[in-house]
């Protein structure tokens, strides 16, 4: 399934890393079956991340739809008028 | 991201709220797993975050506070019941697979087992995996423990390394490209072998 996975590092993998003092029991699923290419259970959680944010970043990335920035034209006319 | 107050006629609240969009609307795709009702869900949280702008508490995480107005939203307001989503229709896209296409079709799979995910597990994983907040923030998000938020991560974790695994993709690749806000050009485009010069390339589609 995957090769040569430890390029591959998320942000912030640190402040919500892996629960390093434990095994979770997904590796435990994972070495018993058939997905290879890991070699840590921090690896993967890696790549699971880096997976995620590119989901993410897919949605973050798009232009904003018209009715947004329609609200948001709303919202400056109503501050302005405010003050 | 700008800092707000708690008013919202201030120019920093409208600041936040515009830097926050953007995640706003990827929290709610995760939710709902369609565009349209995803962003009907934004609009919607954002009219509620301006009505209670006086609830928040300057200082504190502001991208937390809408995402929690906007699951609130999403589970108070019979949302969920309308996210259903067919997984029946007949893959239309098999493409071939050339060793430096790997990264991008595994890209492609584990959006097909994420999508596949119950409710609470692409919650939990976009929340602590993708969008920057902590496990705590997330536990406030979601109204919950810490220990909850880490207990479902693996658990959700270890599902998709169950469909990743096996034979339990039922999702098309079209379909969650679909999902995750990609036309059928980009989606195919992605696809399209890459030039030799980027032949080494890794990470992405």
């Amino acid at each position: 399934m995957a090769e040569n996975k430890k390029e591959t590092v998320a942000p912030d993998s640190d402040k919500n890393g892996p629960d390093s003092e434990m095994t979770p029991q997904y590796w435990q699923q994972l070495t018993s079956g058939s997905f290879p290419g890991f070699e840590s259970p921090a690896q993967l959680d890696n790549w699971f991340d880096a997976q995620l944010v590119q989901i993410y970043s897919e949605v973050v990335s798009e232009p904003l739809p018209k009715e947004f920035l329609d609200l948001l034209e709303k919202l400056r006319e109503k501050s302005k008028t405010d003050r | 991201m700008a800092q707000p107050t708690n008013s919202s006629d201030t120019p920093e609240f409208q600041a936040a709220l515009v830097d926050v969009l953007p995640h706003l609307r990827a929290f709610a795709r995760s939710l709902t797993r369609r565009r349209e009702q995803a962003d009907d869900l934004v609009n919607d949280a954002v009219v509620r975050a301006l009505s209670a702008a006086d609830q928040f508490q300057p200082g504190t995480n502001f991208k937390a506070w809408m995402f929690t107005i906007l699951r609130n939203l999403y589970y108070n307001e019979g949302r969920k019941n309308r996210s259903v989503i067919s997984l029946d229709d007949a893959e239309t896209i098999v493409p071939s697979v050339s060793p430096s296409q790997q990264a991008a079709l595994e890209f492609c799979d584990f959006r097909r087992a994420f999508w596949q995910l119950g409710d609470d597990h692409r919650e939990v994983l976009i929340l602590v995996g993708a969008s920057g907040l902590s496990y705590e923030e997330a536990a406030e998000v979601c109204d919950c423990a810490i220990g909850t938020i880490k207990s479902r991560v693996s658990r959700a974790r270890g599902e998709l390394v169950r469909l990743l695994s096996g034979d339990g993709l039922r999702m098309t690749r079209t379909e969650s490209a679909a999902i995750s806000g990609l036309d059928a050009k980009t989606f195919l485009d992605s696809q399209v072998l890459p030039k030799p010069s980027e032949s080494t390339a890794e990470g992405g589609i």
